[in-house]
C-alpha cells in the first residue's frame, strides 16, 4: 500500500490513498486479531467432528 | 476447538507440518513451486530492474507496484497450499481479497498510462477506488470466508458473496482495459506505436484473463489446482513487456534481454534442483527451451539492431568527418581566392586611376583651347572622352573603397558634421544633369532647425551623393526631392524622393548587395553596382542605417539615411526669434 501511494502523483490522490490505507490497514489489523488471535470464524464440520480423508489425499 | 481440529488434522488427514509456512508435503504436487516461485521471481526481477532504470518515471512505478502485488498474492497462494495452520489459512485467504483487486487497479493504471502518456484523471481513481470500499469493509466478515471446510482434508475455506463482488470488479476492470486498449488503437498514430499498444493491451488482457480464470474456475469446481496455471500468464505479460523494452527502449530503460535472459534461465535450471518426478523434469525443461527460443530471439533482435545502428553511425562518421574536411580545405581556398581578388581589384585600382587621371586633365586641357581651337565635332568627341574617364574615374574609387573596407582600411575622420550645407551644395552640383534629363530637382531643408552630426563630412557626401546621382539616373520623368527632417530628437533623416522606376519588393533585399544593381540593370545607366553596397557601409560605420521604401515598380522610392543627431532639435515653435 505504501508502494501504491508513491505511485499517486497529485495532491488530492495522495490524500484518498491515505484514507484507503489507512482502512484497509485497520481492517486488517481486525481481520488478524479475528482470525489468528480470537481463533473466531465458523468451521464445517462432520455430525462426529472427524474428517473423511478422500482417495486423492491419500 | 482449534487446536484439536489441527490434531484431528495431522493424524486422520496426514496434513504435514510446514514450519517455513512454503515448505511440506501438503502440495498436492511439487510443480506449485515451479508455478509459484518462477513467477514471483521473474515478476520481482523485472519490477525492480525497471524501477531501479528511472525511479522519477510514473510507468516504472506503477509496473513496480503491480509485480509487488502480483508477487505478494501469490507467495500467500503458496503458503495456503503449504501450510496446516487453519487460522493462518484464514487469515491469508481472507488477506487475498485486498491484494487481487490491486492487481487489476495497477494493471488498468499501467496501461492507461502507457497508452496516454499521462496521469489517470482523479475521477477515474476515485470512481475505482470507490469500487475497491466494499472489499476493505466486508473483508473481515463472514461475507468474504464463510467458513473453514473440515468434513474432508482438504484445508479450504468456503468463499463467500464478497468473492463474487471482487471477481465482478476484476471482469470490469478487464473489460475497462480492453475499451482504453480499442479507444487508442482506433486513434490515428503511427503503425510502430500501433504495434507497441496491441503488445501490452493483449499483454495484460492475457494477464488477468489467465488470472481470473484459474481463480473463478477454482472457486465454483473447488479443485485449486487449476489456479496455478493462471499464473503463468505473468512471466508471459513480462516477456511481451521485455519486448517492448528490448525492441522499442521503452520503459526509459536500455537493453536488459541479456540480464533477464539470465536470470530466467538460472532460476529454471535452479528449479529442477527440487522436482524429482522426470515428468515434471520434462515440463520444466520445455518451459526452459521456449523461454530460451523467446529471449534469445529478442536478444538477436536487440544485438542485430544495436549492430546495424553502430554501423549507421560509424558510416555518418566517416562521411560527416570527410565533408568537414572538403569543406575546411574549401574554405581556405575560398579565403585564399578572396585575399587575392582584394589585392587584385586595388592594385589594377590604383594601376587604373594615374591614366584616367592623365586622360581627364588631357581631355580638359584640349576642351579649354590649351592646344588650339578645336571644330565642334572635335569639341564634342573631347567631352565625350572626358566625360567617359569621369565615368570610370568614379568605377575605380568603388573599387578602391570596397578594398579598403574589406582589407579594414577604411579611416573615418569623424567631425560635427551641418548636414544642411551639404545637401544645398550637393542639389546645386547635381542641377545640371537634373536639368540635362528635365527634372525637377529641389532641397526640402527646415530652416528653423540644424541637422547636425558626428560624421566624415566627405565619406557622408560620397554617400548623398551616390544615392541623388541614382534618383536623377533611374528616373527618366518627374522630380527628384532632396530634403532632412527629423524623426525625433536623436535622429537625423536625410531622403531622396523620386519618381523613378521604383523598386520591387524582391529587389530590395539584394540592392545593398555588392555589384547589384537590380532594376537598373536592366536599364543600362552604366554604373558598377557597388554605390548602394559602399553606402550601407560607410553609414553603419557612422552608427546609422540605410533603408528604401517605394510602392512597387514604377511607382517612385525614397531611399533614407537616418543617423544619430548632435544637439537639440529646433521645431518653429522653439526657434529663437
Amino acid at each position: 500500500m505504501f508502494l501504491f501511494y508513491t505511485v499517486f502523483v497529485d495532491k488530492k490522490s495522495k490524500i484518498l490513498l491515505v484514507v484507503l490505507f489507512v482502512l484497509v490497514a485497520l481492517s486488517g489489523i481486525f481481520l488478524y486479531y479475528q482470525y489468528v488471535i480470537k481463533n473466531d470464524f465458523a468451521i464445517i464440520r462432520n455430525d462426529d467432528g472427524v474428517p473423511i480423508l478422500e482417495d486423492s489425499e491419500a | 476447538m482449534i487446536d484439536q481440529i489441527q490434531q484431528l488434522g495431522l493424524e486422520v488427514c496426514h496434513w504435514y507440518k510446514a514450519p517455513l509456512f512454503f515448505f511440506s508435503g501438503n502440495v498436492f504436487s511439487n510443480l506449485i513451486y515451479y508455478s509459484h516461485i518462477f513467477p514471483i521471481v521473474v515478476a520481482l526481477f523485472f519490477g525492480l530492474l525497471i524501477y531501479f532504470s528511472d525511479r522519477t518515471k510514473l510507468i516504472n512505478k506503477i509496473l513496480f507496484f503491480l509485480t509487488v502485488s502480483f508477487s505478494l498474492w501469490t507467495a500467500i497462494d503458496l503458503v495456503l497450499w503449504a501450510t496446516e495452520k487453519v487460522p493462518y489459512i484464514m487469515f491469508l485467504w481472507s488477506a487475498l481479497a485486498y491484494i487481487e483487486p490491486l492487481i487489476y487497479l495497477s494493471c488498468f493504471y499501467l496501461v492507461y498510462v502507457y497508452l496516454y502518456g499521462e496521469d489517470v484523471p482523479f475521477k477515474i481513481k476515485s470512481v475505482l477506488l470507490s469500487l475497491f470500499l466494499p472489499v476493505i469493509v466486508l473483508a473481515p466478515t463472514a461475507f468474504n470466508l464463510v467458513a473453514f471446510d473440515f468434513t474432508n482434508c482438504q484445508r479450504e475455506a468456503i468463499e463467500g458473496p464478497l468473492w463474487y463482488y471482487i471477481y465482478g470488479f476484476e471482469i470490469i476492470i478487464t473489460l475497462c482495459i480492453l475499451y482504453i486498449g480499442i479507444k487508442a488503437i482506433s486513434n490515428k498514430t503511427k503503425q510502430e506505436v500501433k504495434q507497441q499498444n496491441i503488445l501490452i493491451i493483449v499483454g495484460a488482457l492475457f494477464f488477468l484473463v489467465t488470472l481470473s480464470f484459474g481463480n473463478i474456475i477454482g472457486s465454483f469446481s473447488f479443485d485449486w489446482s487449476v489456479a496455478q496455471y493462471g499464473l503463468f500468464g505473468m512471466p508471459i505479460f513480462i516477456a511481451m513487456l521485455s519486448y517492448l523494452v528490448v525492441r522499442y527502449q521503452r520503459f526509459n530503460t536500455k537493453v536488459f534481454a541479456t540480464q533477464i535472459l539470465s536470470g530466467a534461465l538460472s532460476l529454471l535450471i535452479m528449479s529442477l534442483l527440487l522436482i524429482q518426478d522426470i515428468s515434471l523434469v520434462r515440463i520444466i525443461i520445455g518451459f526452459t527451451l521456449v523461454l530460451s527460443i523467446a529471449f534469445g530471439y529478442l536478444l538477436n533482435v536487440a544485438v542485430q539492431r544495436e549492430a546495424r545502428v553502430r554501423k549507421e553511425v560509424e558510416e555518418l562518421a566517416d562521411n560527416l568527418a570527410n565533408s568537414n574536411h572538403h569543406l575546411s580545405e574549401a574554405n581556405t581556398k575560398l579565403k585564399t581566392l578572396d585575399k587575392l581578388k582584394t589585392e587584385f581589384l586595388s592594385l589594377a585600382s590604383h594601376q587604373l586611376r594615374s591614366p584616367l587621371t592623365s586622360i581627364k586633365g588631357y581631355a580638359s586641357m584640349l576642351d579649354e583651347g590649351s592646344y588650339g581651337d578645336l571644330s565642334e565635332q572635335q569639341d564634342a568627341a573631347v567631352q565625350r572622352i572626358y566625360s567617359s574617364a569621369q565615368g570610370l574615374v568614379s568605377i575605380v574609387e568603388d573599387l578602391l573603397n570596397v578594398s579598403k573596407i574589406e582589407q579594414g582600411g577604411m579611416k573615418y575622420e569623424l567631425s560635427i558634421t551641418d548636414l544642411q550645407k551639404i545637401v544645398l551644395s550637393l542639389v546645386d552640383e547635381m542641377r545640371i544633369p537634373a536639368d540635362g534629363k528635365k527634372l525637377d530637382l529641389h532641397a526640402t531643408v527646415p530652416q528653423y532647425d540644424r541637422f547636425l552630426v558626428s560624421a566624415d563630412p566627405v565619406k557622408i557626401r560620397q554617400v548623398f551623393l551616390n544615392l541623388v546621382d541614382n534618383a536623377i539616373k533611374y528616373t527618366p520623368k518627374g522630380s527628384v526631392e532632396v530634403g532632412l527632417r527629423r524623426t525625433d530628437e536623436q535622429h537625423v533623416v536625410f531622403y531622396v524622393k523620386d519618381t523613378g522606376m521604383g523598386v520591387t519588393e524582391e529587389t530590395k533585399g539584394k540592392l545593398f548587395q555588392k555589384f547589384n544593381r537590380g532594376e537598373a540593370g536592366k536599364v543600362n545607366t552604366g554604373g558598377s553596382g557597388l554605390g548602394l553596397y559602399l553606402a550601407q557601409q560607410i553609414v553603419t560605420a557612422h552608427k546609422g542605417t540605410i533603408t528604401i521604401d517605394s510602392e512597387g515598380q514604377d511607382k517612385g522610392s525614397t531611399f533614407s539615411v537616418i543617423l544619430p543627431a548632435v544637439g537639440a532639435h529646433v521645431t518653429p515653435d522653439t526657434m529663437p526669434t
